[in-house]
């Protein structure tokens, strides 16, 4: 087991210098050039602009480059080019609001997926299970930019509720706690929204994966050994189903960034999807190198974690 | 012995799909979806002919006519119109041809990237896995939205290169799960037996594993074309779509959404034929997939 | 273990929901305490509250209330004091004599003149070579000093040359420019020598002209990899000078006093290339700043430049805090928590949510009514306009097509400004096809102009004709538009040999009219106009197929000359200088002539325009300027859209003090904008204690 920790610590070691080598790569290959000044400002002199490129290195080679990125990351000197300010401080800002945002869809998505899968899974060729398969697909195939305008509009021009932002403006709030439930409300629905898809998607996995497990032999050797099916389900045949699951987990990660723009942007929702997409658009090579590697940092130690679990649950999968 | 029971077992699957057509036909979900689909790809083959010949109907979506802007849906615009007077319901009729291109094509590249790495890895084992599977990871560590912009920004928006984005970016998924069915079918006793035997791992894999995989393969397919159209829906949303004046359902939501609050039925419709499209796909897919099983 | 597990299952989804209804039920129970604040959106974080550093619209508008300039414009886009309480302006012009014998004349001749003169109002002294004779003028600008020299003994005077030089970037030896100055040992040369750094790889010179350094750098190539980007010819220098005297009543945030040390901080900060400011290219032609007391200010200019009143606008950030600090280090500390003598101060900053100014009680006109003022982040257009509906920001920068149902609505009223842009579709000059005007023409007369103000820009704005914009006081209103006729492209255009081929599309030569036009999905109008002209276009047989890109890499064709034409907007200044978008030498990689705009005429408009101080004749400049380019058509000129903004009725008014005590007013629209003035808002239920 230790060894088998080892070598996979090795290999996300590994990884990460190989993904920070293939993101700085990508990110100066795009087309575009990462001033500051997105205007088409004509006081703005080509002097200027040469004097830019030699504060981020940026008349280099390229190799330089990126071992002048990688030193700078790490010795916390990478400063974004659009306001210098260090990249890891403005990630560090975000990072709060956008896990609190991420593990809350996951939460959303893992237990009432769940839920659902195991609902359609008991009832399996019943009507429930139609219909629980219904609003599963229902929910995947909901593209989210549309349903976040439905429900910004309803709530704040046809109901008058706020909603945009971190928690409410312009309020005194009675105590701590009901701050805290006013901010657990500007998250929840985005985390919703968030999280259909994937709540979708777990609860069909789950589901065809418990089926699939009560056709084993062994589970037809429980029944025979007298055990109550209830018993049968949450002992045997759910601990075997979760494998999809955990695959699962390691897959959501990634949606950190990337999943969350659209929603970010329409919730008014100060987290990472905004900074990585105006990252993008501005060319900010630091911001992207460092976000994309932060990124594949905890996506490798959701993927380690998942991998783990994945041997535990399942020992017929043998660690070599 | 076992070789035998392993061909037993693949029979025993083709008898129990034969008699479960039957039973597919007979869930009405099932083939309201089919025929939703069917009459999508029928309407996205038509409306292709038809321009090809230069008939527009019931309008030309892309001729402006500025005053006509935004009107209500009514008997003459069944849909209303954009800010530019255009016809949004034969606007949409164009967008099912992209929707359904960018669908179809999309799953089959990363279908046949995925389940050819997935089930060589999931094979194979050891050191093979282990590179196919860090290569995997690696690319799932990049956020796939930012993956997708830099990508149509390297090669330029258009269809293709769309299609192309989309469907090399999204075969992690069908790799791992394909790999994760082939890690435990590897396990079993007849694939073990068939190796014994002698048998060649191709024939293997194609013969005895494939079919067994094929659940989850389906699913990961079914799933990959209604997630193709939102993507392509979602990209375009942020304007890194196809070329205007080239409609989609997912510019066209793009370019009303400013509007949204004096013409919802820019935002609505659009949103819901993409809704509904996905949807039919997915019921479909899954009473497919019973039917596999 | 079972009942664990069905627990946990039933549980999590439980907790969930029940957290939803009793937030939502908070949330919903919660009472808006309203208060003293007055909350605009802005739809991007600002990127740095540094207003020397600051590019971004958001920023601007947050600086606006932390920062002043020396000077300001007023309602009417004039220029007033602000932390100036006066200023003027001369010059310094230097002859240069062969020998001191003719100095000694000219200088006798010109007392004379004296008299003859006063408008000159002439102040002479001769420096120490007593070769040379300054003079001081009372108005800057060429024409004085020209017929000054006029007068003088011509065969006496010695001519200097101004040459502008640069260093080969490939070869970057730094001790280039020293060694220029060590080894040439022209007797003249370094008497008569000026020399002033641009940057780090360009310099400018001034020497006599018997030394000719072209012949020097030709033959040492090899030694001096330099080049000549610019070279000009004088009698005499002529360096503008302004004079400031500052208000002795003005504080920082924190306290200290404000100085002219402050101003020279700036201006040097501008200059420093460390800071790389966007407002450089206004300070590069400073010469030297004088701070004979703490407020007084003498700005000395190496030419004559007519935009160098304006600049002095710029915002004026504090020696004190910065002068001794690394400026790559500002980004995290002044530039987040900035400190200036506006009517607000600095509060807080949440990183993509808001910013938060409070007011300054000892702001040197008094403090402001407001007591303060967030600025919420709100990147999506449509979100901003709820958050408007439902009170959570009190303006509302709308968009034209938002305009329609707000002017419908009585609970709002709205205000609409004559803009500082216009929108146009530049044609690349140097594509063979572009090249004939009258194609240009005949494209102008296929656009209908009006139908697209009316239809895109709901009716809020007016036809653009040419480079100034209508609120601009050297705009010229005598150019005539052109019209909407499509008879007329027809025949410019066969005129031009594109006849209308088999396929409806024109073609010349085998070659069919058709070209690519750009845009940007960074602007929600581009896409738009670029369909409409596709519309147009293709009734009067001309193919124009469209590429739209995201916005940096738009930019990058347009740097490059990549395109055939383009979809564009300039946002001008309020002065008329115009050199760096229409003079032929801003044509290369990234400069602002992007479309190769090339007329002999024009340049010497443009540099005339720079050299001249007096408002009418520079008015008279700019005009002929404004009708020549305009009937180049080197754009199609669109429109110049109007800054609309909605508000709540009747939630604000005014009250800013005068020389005469307080006007109470109504907000309403002038020519600087519906918002001038906003530090001195008040809401209506928080009147003015006065």
């Amino acid at each position: 087991m230790l060894s088998f920790i080892l070598h996979r610590l090795f290999l996300t070691f590994f990884l990460l210098f190989v993904i920070s080598l293939i993101s700085f790569f990508i990110v100066t290959l795009t087309p575009g050039s990462p001033y500051p000044w997105g205007e088409m400002n004509p006081k703005i002199s080509p002097e200027l602009k040469e004097a830019f490129r030699k504060k981020f290195h940026l008349d280099r080679p390229l190799p330089v480059q990126y071992y002048l990125m990688l030193h700078d990351l790490f010795t916390g000197k990478l400063r974004s080019m659009k306001d210098e300010l260090p990249v890891l401080r403005k990630i560090l800002d975000r990072l709060p609001a956008s896990l609190r945002l991420n593990i809350t869809a996951m939460l959303f998505s893992l237990s009432c997926g769940t839920l659902l899968g195991i609902y359609g899974a008991r009832h399996a060729g019943h009507w429930h299970d139609l219909l629980s398969s219904f609003l599963a697909f229902l929910l995947i195939a909901l593209p989210g930019f549309w349903i976040s305008y439905l429900v910004v509009i309803g709530l704040v021009k046809h109901v008058g509720i706020p909603i945009l932002g971190t928690q409410s403006y312009g309020i005194d709030f009675p105590n701590e706690f009901s701050r805290w439930l006013d901010q657990t409300w500007h998250l929840i629905l985005p985390a919703l929204i968030l999280s259909l898809g994937a709540l979708a998607i777990q609860s069909r996995y789950l589901r065809a994966s418990i089926i699939e497990t009560l056709r084993e032999h062994y589970i037809l050797t429980a029944h025979a050994k007298g055990l109550s099916s209830s018993a049968i389900f949450y002992k045997h045949a759910l601990r075997n189903s979760l494998r999809p699951l955990i695959t699962g987990i390691g897959m959501l990660l990634p949606s950190l960034i990337s999943g969350t723009v659209i929603i970010e942007s329409i919730f008014a929702y100060p987290g990472m999807g905004q900074l990585g997409y105006q990252a993008v658009l501005e060319r900010d090579y630091p911001m992207l190198v460092a976000l994309n590697f932060i990124v594949a940092a905890l996506v490798l130690i959701g993927n380690f974690i998942s991998d783990l679990l994945y041997a535990v649950v399942d020992p017929r999968v043998r660690l070599e | 012995m076992e070789q035998k029971k392993a061909d037993d077992q693949q029979k025993l699957l083709q008898n129990n799909s034969k008699s479960n057509f039957t039973h597919f036909f007979k869930n009405p979900v099932a083939l309201i979806a089919l025929i939703i689909v069917l009459f999508l790809a029928l309407v996205a083959v038509a409306v292709s002919i038809l321009s090809y010949y230069g008939i527009e109907w019931p309008m030309n979506p892309n001729e402006t006519h500025l005053d006509a802007r935004l009107l209500q849906p009514s008997l003459e615009h069944w849909i209303g119109t954009d800010h530019l007077g255009r016809d949004v319901f034969s606007r949409m009729l164009h967008g099912t041809v992209i929707s359904m291109t960018v669908g179809f094509t999309a799953v089959a590249v990363s279908l046949s990237i995925g389940v050819s790495i997935g089930a060589v890895a999931g094979y194979c084992g050891g050191k093979i896995d282990q590179i196919l599977m860090r290569s995997v990871d690696a690319l799932l560590c990049f956020p796939t939205f930012f993956l997708i912009l830099t990508a149509v920004a390297l090669l330029g928006p258009s269809l293709i290169n769309i299609i192309v984005v989309i469907g090399l970016i999204s075969w992690t998924g069908t790799a791992r799960l394909v790999r994760a069915e082939f890690l435990t079918l590897r396990e079993t006793e007849y694939v073990y037996a068939a190796r014994i035997l002698g048998q060649r791992w191709w024939k293997l894999i194609i013969r005895h594993m494939l079919p067994n995989a094929a659940a989850v393969i389906l699913i990961t397919a079914i799933l990959g074309i209604p997630e193709a159209i939102l993507a392509e829906a979602g990209l375009s949303f942020l304007g890194f779509g196809v070329q205007p004046p080239q409609a989609t359902w997912g510019n066209i939501i793009a370019d009303g959404k400013n509007y949204f609050l004096d013409a919802w039925w820019l935002i609505f419709f659009p949103g819901l034929a993409i809704l509904m499209t996905a949807l039919s796909f997915y019921l479909l897919g899954d009473a497919l997939r019973e039917v596999a099983e | 273990m079972m009942n664990y597990v069905r627990s946990l299952l039933y549980g999590i989804p439980l907790f969930l929901v029940l957290l939803f209804v009793v937030s939502l039920l908070n949330t919903a129970s919660l009472t808006v305490k309203k208060e003293n604040e007055m909350s605009l959106g802005i739809n991007a974080e600002p990127v740095t509250l540094n207003p020397i550093q600051q590019s971004d619209a958001s920023s601007a508008l947050v600086t606006g209330f932390l920062f002043n300039g020396l000077l300001k414009e007023n309602e009417n886009l004039e220029l007033v004091g602000s932390l100036a309480s006066e200023w003027s302006l001369n010059q310094i012009t230097t002859f240069y004599f062969l020998n001191s014998l003719g100095a000694e004349r000219a200088k006798v001749i010109l007392e004379k003149e004296k008299i003859a003169h006063p408008e000159w109002g002439i102040d002479t002294s001769l420096t120490k070579h007593a070769t040379q004779l300054k003079l001081t003028l009372h108005e800057p600008g060429y024409r004085h000093s020209e017929s000054i020299s006029q007068s003088l003994p011509k065969e006496s005077l010695l001519p200097v040359q101004t040459v502008r030089l640069q260093r080969d970037p490939k070869n970057s030896n730094p001790s280039i420019f020293e060694l220029l100055l060590t080894t040439i040992s022209e007797p003249y040369f370094k008497e008569h020598l000026q020399r002033t750094r641009r940057s780090d790889d360009c310099e400018e010179w001034v020497f006599a002209s018997s030394f000719s350094l072209q012949n020097f750098l030709e033959k040492n190539a090899s030694h001096f990899p330099l080049k000549i980007t610019h070279q000009e010819t004088h009698l005499f220098t002529a360096e503008p000078v302004i004079n400031f005297t500052l208000r002795h009543d003005v504080c920082w945030h924190d306290g200290v006093p404000f100085t002219s040390a402050d101003v020279a901080f700036t201006c040097h900060a501008i200059m420093d290339d460390r800071v790389a400011s966007p407002l450089r290219s206004y300070f590069e032609l400073v010469s030297k700043i004088e701070t004979p007391d703490p407020w007084h200010l003498t700005v000395h200019y190496r030419h004559p430049f007519s935009p160098a009143l304006n600049s002095w606008t710029i915002p004026i950030i504090p020696a004190h805090l910065l002068e001794n600090k690394d400026p790559s280090l500002w980004g995290s500390s002044f530039n987040r928590h900035p400190v200036g003598t506006g009517p607000f101060c600095f509060e807080a900053w949440k990183s993509n949510e808001y910013v938060r100014l409070k007011k300054n009680n000892h702001y040197f006109l008094g403090a402001p009514w407001l007591e303060s003022i967030a600025f919420r982040i709100l990147p999506d257009p449509l979100t901003l306009r709820l958050a408007f509906e439902t009170h959570q920001i009190d303006f509302w920068d709308a968009a034209p097509w938002a305009i329609k149902g707000c002017s419908e609505d009585r609970r709002f009223e709205i205000f609409a400004t004559p803009g500082n842009s216009y929108t146009y579709v530049g044609w690349n000059s140097r594509r063979p096809l572009f090249a004939d005007i009258r194609v240009r023409q005949a494209l102008a007369h296929a656009v209908n102009i009006p139908e697209m103000i009316q239809y895109l820009l709901y009716g809020n704005g007016v036809p653009s004709t040419g480079i100034f914009t209508p609120r601009m006081w050297c705009y010229n209103d005598s150019i005539k538009p052109f019209s909407y006729n499509p008879k007329k492209a027809a025949a410019l255009l066969d005129q031009a040999g594109w006849k209308i081929g088999h396929d409806g599309i024109r073609s010349r030569a085998g070659k069919r009219l058709s070209f690519t036009l750009l845009t940007s999905n960074g602007s929600s109008i581009g896409p738009d106009i670029a369909l409409l002209l596709q519309d147009k276009f293709r009734k009067n047989g001309i193919e124009m197929k469209i590429e739209t890109y995201e916005w940096t890499v738009y930019l990058k064709k347009l740097q490059e000359h990549d395109f055939d034409a383009v979809v564009a907007a300039w946002t001008l200044p309020d002065d008329c200088d115009q050199y760096d978008l229409w003079n032929s030498n801003q044509y290369f990689a990234g400069g602002y002539n992007y479309t190769g705009y090339n007329n002999p005429h024009v340049d010497q408009l443009l540099q005339e325009i720079r050299n001249e101080y007096r408002r009418p004749e520079v008015i008279s400049l700019a005009k002929e300027l404004q009708q020549t380019i305009y009937q180049d058509q080197p754009y199609l000129f669109l429109f110049v859209p109007k800054h609309t903004s909605v508000l709540w009725k009747g939630s604000y008014r005014l009250c800013y003090p005068t020389d005469h005590g307080f006007v109470d007013r109504p907000l309403e629209p002038c020519k600087a904008g519906w918002n001038y003035n906003m530090e001195w808002f008040y809401r209506k239920d928080y009147p003015p204690i006065k």
